[in-house]
């Protein structure tokens, strides 16, 4: 009676319910003994003695009966799970079957979910690292904090700021009574070996007690001690020992220079370890006894188990009159500092640094697309939901229960999660170093893949991910009446859901916002590197030496020794220039007193006859004294008169070349060429101008106009420092650098180390902004887009299987393919254009703000706005053209016949 | 008619595995089919029996079903599974070698040399 029931139940793989084992065995029993005692009868018993007979025989008693329920209740047990964990494996396979035979969707949803974990997993190692954890090797760092002072000051203002000379240090670190430890350290830079080999590094001072302070373990070696505290002992990073030293496994005792002065290695730091700050650091050394007098520092203090951060903000609040009474010499100085507690993650103005800022941001962006990715993930599920409406709906008449539904999609969500979950690790290998490479170009931590937390994080995004991705459909799908459906095929019903749409004109409208933003970044960058710098920045390389000091002999004058090392400095420089040229590679070198984007030396002028001299807004004078060559190795333009020449030299004639706005500035009337201006020394003569040259940006790519007047190397006065500058005839290869660094320091063995950077270096960092910008946004509009394409993609494919039937009868009354599939691309373009004006107004409304950040540049450039609508209209047409086709290929007669 | 045997500890798994080759049955068949073609020369315990086909069931020799007997009553009907077949075969031949061993011993005879 009910067995065929079961049988189609069974069938169809659903739910049996669960029997009673102990009736199951009573059942069982009865059976038997009625079959027996009938037989017993047939043998020639009387009912009743037949009954004590198969009783007797059955041995029935209680020790039996328990025995034998005992083993029911057992097997039935199993049974029960076995039928369980079979139905639920019958389940994965079933959707994992339904999955593999639309591998192209899949896929897409698979590398959208991945996309978006990924991304987030990526904001939360970013988080972690900037906001949460702390710097790498750093035990708890939440009980860690800066110091600051804050001097109310009418001009400074009220400004907190990191550093506090040594001597104070010394004061708050005895005074604290909150703190179980309190040390000091300083990021330079510094020239680390010596000779050709010589780079410019990351170096820091640091005192002992920082590196128990931080908790951190020395991976070779030790580290330095408090006894240590004045030697020239070093500490080196891991990634210097790696890629300089080629991990030498006997790096300890050995000697490196810094600075020209030769350290012994003491130990290599762990992997990873950047000290109390984000950036990578080459090497630590103890803070020596010089600049503990002088120097200012950066100060970290460890918070005793449980002081609450106020407690530490009063205790060191209460040091200021000690610290004044201590240091009297220092009141000045000092000017009455306040001294306060920040949290380590704080930057050196007090404040909550970019980078924590842009993490926060990230975090949003990530949470925000994956959101509306696991939405149109649902919303394609739900598509697809509705092509099987029938075969639901005649599961659900045979009593598959909402419940079973639910678990059906809920199944094939988990298993679109975890595909998505661990591609995202695969792709996070990828992502993350470029994540943290563009938003983060100084941070050194080294990122871990396998890392418990990050694999758990992972984990538990991808779960929220695949909930997210199951509850819509599954609630829609619950909700349903199945019987209505049955009935009626999928004919009626609604294919047009305003949820939907309103969610696919909101992904739109992000994506043009994210498009429009890294539009405008991309022309930004375009108009950045297009800037006319006066000057062949990526051709030129700036070339300083260092030599051993020449110091004051005994009985000098001090203004005989300034005259000797000038000398001697513009013969060694001489040679310099002279080697350099015959360097292979090489086509030009000039000698230059001062270079661009390193400040200056503005100096006094005047010009007989007038009692002032008009300044622009980028100031000025500013006064280089250069070599023969110069302008023609610069590759700046000379656009009146001539360039220096050999004949112009210390004892010549005094002439000076002024720049186009000078000579604008100074004589708008009549040409510069032969005009008197006195420098610095109103008793010197005349400097007569004999060139004009053309501007360059000597501060960077937001420069102002300012006067700029150069000199003859030999003829400037008070002041020095002489750099060589090379002109390669191409970028300047590293072997080209090489070849250099060796001929120089052949040309003179006294050179100790030689610093070489590219002059456009100088404006990297004002270039990087909007890199970054351009990285960030395109980043995630690239993504928005792909979330936006799945969306309008998975609405329109959902529409055309809701109006399957409506197409057929439009085709059978003779509308044309093409006309059907225009249908569907229309609407998509529809809601295109939503997300287009929506975006729109958004960007408008945000031009305040974003106009700003970017470089010449209007928040509305045009190009922009039409290169921005070109590529959505092309995603939406796309996107709703890929479903029309199936519209297209509706056959009306099957269509009609179905019914 | 001899006092029927008792069956060897072991043996009864054995005989239900074997009573289950022709078809599948419910305990009471099992019952009737070794009692006749033992010819009621063993013992059997009703009991035991069920206790048995549960511990079949469980380590999966055996697998069983509720059906309708002919006299229209409610019986759980066992079948032999693959894995039961296959021990079947394996115990059977086990014990045909043991029963000639037993029987070459104890017929033994001094002097003889089989």
């Amino acid at each position: 009676m009910t067995t065929w029931r079961t049988d189609v139940r069974r069938l169809l793989r659903l739910d049996l319910g669960r029997g009673d084992p102990a009736q199951d065995v009573r059942d069982e029993m009865e059976t038997h003994l009625a079959l027996r005692v009938e037989q017993l009868v047939r043998d020639g018993l009387t009912p009743a003695a037949a009954r004590a007979e198969a009783e007797r025989l059955f041995a029935v008693g209680d020790g039996t009966l328990r025995a034998l329920l005992d083993e029911a209740r057992s097997r039935d047990e199993r049974a029960y799970r076995r039928e369980r964990w079979e139905a639920a494996w019958q389940d994965v396979r079933y959707a994992a079957r339904r999955l593999a035979r639309e591998p192209a969707i899949t896929a897409f949803v698979l590398a959208t979910m991945a996309l978006g974990i990924g991304l987030n997993v990526s904001a939360f190692s970013v988080a972690d690292r900037v906001l949460l954890g702390g710097p790498q090797h750093v035990r708890e760092p939440d009980d860690l904090v800066r110091l600051y002072s804050r001097v109310d000051h009418d001009v400074l203002g009220r400004e907190l700021q990191a550093w506090l000379p040594h001597p104070v240090f010394i004061v708050l670190r005895d005074g604290m009574k909150t703190i179980t430890g309190m040390a000091a350290y300083r990021v330079d830079d510094a020239m680390m070996g010596s000779g050709a080999s010589s780079a410019k590094r990351t170096v820091a001072r640091m005192s002992s007690e920082m590196f128990g302070l931080l908790g951190v373990r020395p991976a070779r070696g030790r580290f330095y001690v408090a006894a240590e505290d004045a030697d020239k002992v070093v500490v080196l990073g891991e990634r210097y020992w790696q890629s300089e030293l080629s991990a030498d496994p006997d790096v300890i005792g050995r000697a490196i220079a810094i600075d020209d002065e030769p350290h012994t290695v003491v130990g290599v730091a762990p992997a990873g370890f950047t000290g109390p700050d984000l950036g990578r650091v080459d090497a630590w050394r103890p803070i020596s006894v010089a600049a503990r007098n002088s120097m200012n520092m950066k100060v970290i203090a460890r918070l005793r188990a449980g002081v609450p951060f106020d407690a530490a903000a009063a205790d060191v609040g209460r040091l200021r009159g000690r610290v004044e009474e201590t240091l009297p010499a220092w009141a000045r100085w000092l000017r009455g500092a306040t001294y306060h507690v920040a949290p380590l993650r704080y930057n050196d103005a007090g404040r909550e640094p970019l980078e924590a800022v842009m993490a926060r941001w990230l975090a949003a962006i990530a949470a925000l697309i994956l959101v509306i990715s696991c939405a149109n993930v649902a919303n394609l599920m739900l598509a697809r939901l509705a092509q099987r409406q029938r075969e639901l709906a005649v599961r659900a008449a045979l009593g598959s229960g909402r419940g079973r539904l639910v678990r059906l999609l809920g199944i094939e969500a988990a298993l679109l999660a975890a595909g998505a979950a661990a591609l995202s690790l695969v792709l996070m290998a990828v992502i993350e170093p470029i994540v943290t490479r563009a938003l983060f170009p100084q941070g050194a931590w080294e990122f871990r893949l396998l890392d418990l937390r990050i694999i758990a994080v992972t984990a538990v995004i991808a779960l929220v991910a695949g909930m997210l991705v199951s509850v819509v459909p599954a609630v829609r799908a619950g909700r349903h009446d199945v019987v209505d459906a049955l009935r009626s095929g999928v004919r009626s019903g609604g294919g047009r859901s305003p949820l939907r749409s309103g969610l696919t004109v909101v992904q739109a409208t992000l994506s043009v916002v994210l498009l429009m933003g890294a539009g405008l970044f991309i022309r930004s960058l375009g108009r950045v590197q297009a800037v006319d710098l006066g000057m062949d920045a990526n051709r030129v390389h700036v070339v300083e030496p260092r030599y051993a000091a020449a110091p004051r002999a005994p009985g000098e004058s001090f203004s005989d020794w300034v005259t000797r090392r000038a000398r001697l400095e513009r013969a060694q420089y001489a040679v310099l220039a002279e080697a350099a040229r015959r360097v292979p590679g090489v086509k030009r070198a000039a000698v230059s007193v001062g270079v661009p984007f390193r400040g200056g030396v503005t100096q006094q002028l005047w010009i007989p006859g007038r009692d002032s001299i008009r300044t622009e807004s980028g100031g000025g004078p500013w006064v280089t004294a250069v070599g023969m060559d110069y302008f023609a190795t610069m590759g700046t333009a000379i656009r009146a008169g001539r360039a220096f020449t050999e004949s112009d030299h210390g004892g010549s004639e005094a002439v000076v070349i002024v720049n186009e706005t000078m000579a604008r500035a100074l004589w708008p009337d009549r040409p510069a060429l032969g005009e008197c201006v006195v420098i610095q020394d109103r008793a010197s003569g005349c400097a007569r101008v004999v060139g004009v040259s053309a501007d360059i940006h000597r501060d960077g790519l937001r420069d102002q106009p300012s006067l700029q007047l150069y000199v003859p190397v030999g003829q400037e006065r008070g002041f020095s420092g002489s750099a060589l500058l090379v002109r390669f005839a191409d970028a300047g290869s590293g072997t080209a650098i090489a070849a250099l660094r060796e001929a120089l320091t052949a040309a003179d063995p006294s050179i100790r180390s030689i610093d070489a950077w590219r002059l456009a270096d100088g404006v990297a960092g004002d270039v990087r902004p909007f890199r970054l910008g351009m990285m960030a946004f395109g980043l995630s509009a690239a993504l928005a887009l792909l979330v936006a394409g799945l969306g309008l993609y998975s609405i329109m494919a959902h529409a055309v299987t809701w109006r399957r039937h409506e197409i057929g009868v439009r085709l059978a009354l003779g509308a044309r393919p093409g006309s059907v599939a225009f249908l569907s691309v229309r609407r998509g373009l529809a809601l295109a254009a939503g997300g287009m004006t929506l975006g729109h107004i958004l960007s408008i409304g945000a031009r305040r703000w974003l106009e700003p950040q970017l470089f010449e540049t209007s928040a509305t450039d045009p190009a922009v706005l039409t290169g921005v609508t070109v590529v959505l209209v092309s995603v939406a047409v796309f996107a709703a053209w890929w479903p029309a086709r199936r519209a297209m290929a509706v056959n009306p007669i099957e269509v009609l016949r179905a019914d | 008619m001899t006092e029927p045997l008792p069956v060897l500890k072991g043996t009864l798994d054995l005989l239900v595995l074997k009573a289950l080759t022709w078809q599948p049955m419910h305990g009471f068949e099992i019952t009737t089919w070794l009692e006749e073609r033992s010819r009621r020369r063993l013992a059997l315990e009703d009991a035991a029996l069920y206790q048995a086909l549960y511990r079949l069931e469980k380590r999966r020799l055996v697998a069983a079903e509720w059906g309708v007997t002919e006299g229209n009553r409610r019986a759980r009907y066992y079948r032999i599974t693959p894995a039961g077949a296959a021990r079947l075969r394996q115990q059977t031949a086990q014990w045909l070698r043991y029963a000639q061993t037993m029987s070459d011993l104890l017929l033994a005879t001094p002097g003889g040399t089989r």
